[in-house]
């Protein structure tokens, strides 16, 4: 029998994931996708400034703060309250242990970031909520 | 499969003749106390003699039989067969992203040249005393714990940093030089900062932990990693006096 | 012996790490009043019943240094931090460490140009 790709992508001996692919590790792959995605936002956020700012007046920065209230972009401001506050309490977490603090204790301390972290994410959410919708939802 | 059997399936692969690594199945009849590496000898030895996996103490000790069973890093000789007892295959692939030898036998050259860059070796301060270097109970006990590595490459086989970047020094080669960096009896600490302080040193670890889930001797390389990384920055920050014992 | 692919460089390890902790510390802060400052204050957040952010509302928070320095100071800690990441993940891998040289040179000039742009994006909001 042959090793298929499939198995060995995401097979129980797969040779593409660490073994023991446990707490630290989808720690690690967590802070790294949510990295990448705040420097593409970065530029995103520049890029999108930069289109009101550069060369013209303030009517197109209040037609821009116009549209990035929509509810597509509404949702995506959502979606990166969570990313951020990911990468902030997981990088927490990582400042820690670079203080030497909770290493062998990595897993406990991976939880209390997460529950933070949870707690920091529904502060936010409500938080867009309100100025979006100041007159109470609806 | 009759009763009392366990299925094994180890990954087969022989780098002179095959293309793509393959599983084979035998089953082994459990006697008591009968660990994993007594399972492939049976295998060995009754039911196919060109089977290959590296072993030499049997007792722990020598780190010559680490390998994934069960989708876990372990000592083939310290594993009991009698847990995966009715549960099914259980599946013996060699340490992971590693150059196979043949079957379950990894090529460690690599895992060496990485021990090698760190010079794992004491170098005592001069003048050398007449019988041996005293040293504290206190001041040993830092080493207590990194001097129990027994180079199996489990932990520098699970680091994907190591994986990905050759150069990488990795988990094991880590702790070896902060086992003699934290050494009272040691006199080149500057050198060995030097060496762990590069670009492929200590700053390539992004504690993922999995060195420390692997090790079969319950050690803690990242630790060791992480206080080196201090030091490297006391060192920058205040100069020699940091690296003081 | 293996061959090593590249001398490493023994100086930009352990500083890069350094300030990438405490870019990390600064940038919690920064945003913290970055957000506090769009979203919350000024004269729409009071009535209520406005809740874009208007051209004049940010000039007119722009003409204090303040907010200027948290700004500025926010980009360009989020560009070290950022490109210093990517600078990280780079190293990671064979193909970016025999470029080392490449990639510093790369993301510095990435990092400076962006500066500049910034800089000149908010410049209608601080003199306007």
């Amino acid at each position: 029998m042959k090793v298929s790709s499939f198995k060995w992508l995401f097979g129980r001996n797969s040779e593409f994931w660490p073994t023991n692919m446990k707490t630290g590790m989808w720690a690690w792959v967590g802070h790294r996708l949510t990295g990448l995605v705040l420097v593409a936002y970065v530029f995103l956020h520049l890029a999108f400034i930069s289109t009101a700012s550069i060369g013209e007046g303030g009517s197109s920065f209040d037609a821009l703060m116009e549209t990035t209230s929509k509810p597509l972009f509404v949702a995506m401001d959502f979606l990166l309250v969570i990313v951020v506050i990911y990468h902030a309490m997981n990088g927490f977490r990582v400042v820690l242990f670079d203080l030497g603090v909770g290493i062998r204790r990595q897993k406990l301390v991976f939880l209390a970031a997460m529950a933070v972290s949870a707690v920091l994410i529904v502060g936010g959410l409500l938080a867009i909520w309100h100025l979006v919708f100041p007159n109470g939802g609806a | 499969m009759t009763e009392g059997e366990i299925p094994i399936k180890v990954q087969r692969f022989d780098p002179t003749a095959d293309k793509l690594p393959y599983w084979q199945t035998f089953n082994v009849k459990l006697k008591p106390g009968m660990t994993v590496l007594d399972a492939l000898f049976e295998v060995l030895n009754h039911q196919d003699g060109t089977l290959g996996f590296r072993f030499c103490c049997r007792a722990g000790v020598c780190g010559s039989c680490a390998m994934v069973i069960g989708g876990k890093t372990r000592l083939a000789c310290e594993t009991q067969m009698s847990q995966f007892m009715g549960k099914g295959d259980l599946m013996i692939s060699p340490l992971p992203h590693q150059k196979v030898v043949k079957d379950l036998a990894v090529d460690y050259t690599h895992f060496f040249d990485r021990i090698k860059k760190v010079k794992p070796y004491l170098v005592g301060k001069e003048p050398y005393p007449e019988k041996e270097f005293i040293q504290l109970p206190k001041e040993r006990t830092p080493i207590n714990e990194p001097i129990d590595c027994i180079l199996c490459g489990s932990c520098t086989s699970a680091c994907t940093m190591a994986w990905t970047n050759s150069d990488y020094l990795g988990p094991a080669a880590l702790m070896k030089s902060y086992r003699f960096l934290v050494d009272t009896r040691d006199s080149i600490p500057e050198q060995r900062m030097d060496i762990v302080e590069s670009e492929s040193g200590v700053w390539r670890c992004h504690t993922q932990f999995n060195c420390v889930e692997v090790c079969p001797k319950k050690l803690n390389p990242t630790e060791a990693i992480q206080r080196m990384k201090i030091k490297a920055v006391k060192r920058k920050l205040f100069g020699k006096r940091a690296l003081k014992k | 012996m293996s061959e090593q692919i590249v001398a490493t460089s023994k100086v930009a390890g352990t500083w890069a790490w350094f300030l990438q902790r405490l870019s990390a510390i600064l940038l919690v802060i920064f945003l913290g009043i970055h957000l506090y400052a769009a979203h919350f204050m000024g004269v729409s957040a009071e009535t209520g019943d406005e809740p874009l952010l208007s051209y004049e509302e940010v000039s007119l928070r722009l003409d204090q240094v303040l907010y200027i320095v948290v700004d500025y100071g926010m980009l360009s800690m989020v560009l070290l931090h950022g490109l210093n990441g990517l600078r990280t993940v780079m190293l990671d891998f064979d193909m970016f460490v025999r470029r080392r040289k490449l990639v510093d040179v790369g993301l510095w000039v990435v990092g400076i140009a962006t500066m500049i742009w910034g800089i000149v994006i908010l410049w209608p909001f601080i003199t306007g």
